[in-house]
């Protein structure tokens, strides 16, 4: 997971959630963000599609299990 | 009402209706929100800051993108998540005004959908726009 693909997520993650503290880790996930529910997950997972110009699969989207595998989704899908 | 299932939704879908907003609904509106500023209810207040009458809610705009969703694009199938909406020009009681929607957006994982909005009043002068954000059961 390259640090500029983390730098690019933490601040699409803190415009979603509106929250200018979050920090991200390769083992972030839902558990640690309270406002990390279904309708802001639908809007985080869109804001990195227009942000990394990718399109998710909607079986790529159930395995994921926390903020470097969405990391590494995300490097294999744009190429970077 | 539409039906539209998302399958069915493409890029470029288009729905337009028109409505006005009278004094009646304007009234009941204030009723609703509970918003006394004279600038919606007091003719002559609105016209010393510079408005020619009482100038509609502009939430009251934001329910035509209600029924553009829920009656239209898509319909029955939708529910809206989000609107970002700006006001651009006062609309007044009585003006005749044009709702326009567009299909921008589509996500086939999330059956997420946006349009693109806005109302025109007379037909010419945008007086509104949106991003409206929702999904789809279907």
């Amino acid at each position: 997971m390259k640090s500029e693909t983390l730098n690019r997520m933490k601040e699409i993650f803190r415009d979603v959630f509106d929250d200018q503290t979050i920090e991200l880790s390769a083992e972030t996930s839902a558990k640690d963000i309270d406002t990390w529910d279904s309708f802001n997950h639908i809007n985080l997972i869109i804001s990195m599609e227009q942000a990394f110009k990718i399109k998710f699969d909607i079986s790529e989207l159930s395995s994921l299990k926390n903020v470097g595998e969405m990391a590494a989704l995300i490097e294999r899908k744009s190429g970077a | 009402m539409n039906t539209y299932k998302f399958n069915e939704l493409t890029l470029g879908l288009k729905a337009e209706f028109s409505a006005t907003v009278s004094l009646k609904t304007l009234q009941q509106f204030r009723d609703l929100s509970g918003d006394e500023n004279p600038l919606h209810l007091d003719t002559e207040y609105a016209r010393t800051r510079g408005f020619d009458g009482q100038v509609v809610y502009g939430l009251m705009i934001g329910a035509f993108y209600s029924r553009l969703f829920g009656m239209y694009l898509p319909g029955r199938n939708g529910m809206i998540h989000s609107v970002d909406l700006r006001f651009v020009k006062p609309v007044y009681v009585d003006d005749k005004l044009f709702i326009y929607g567009e299909v921008t957006y589509l996500n086939d994982a999330l059956k997420v959908i946006e349009i693109s909005a806005k109302v025109l009043k007379d037909n010419k002068t945008e007086v509104s726009r949106a991003k409206i954000r929702g999904g789809m059961f279907e």
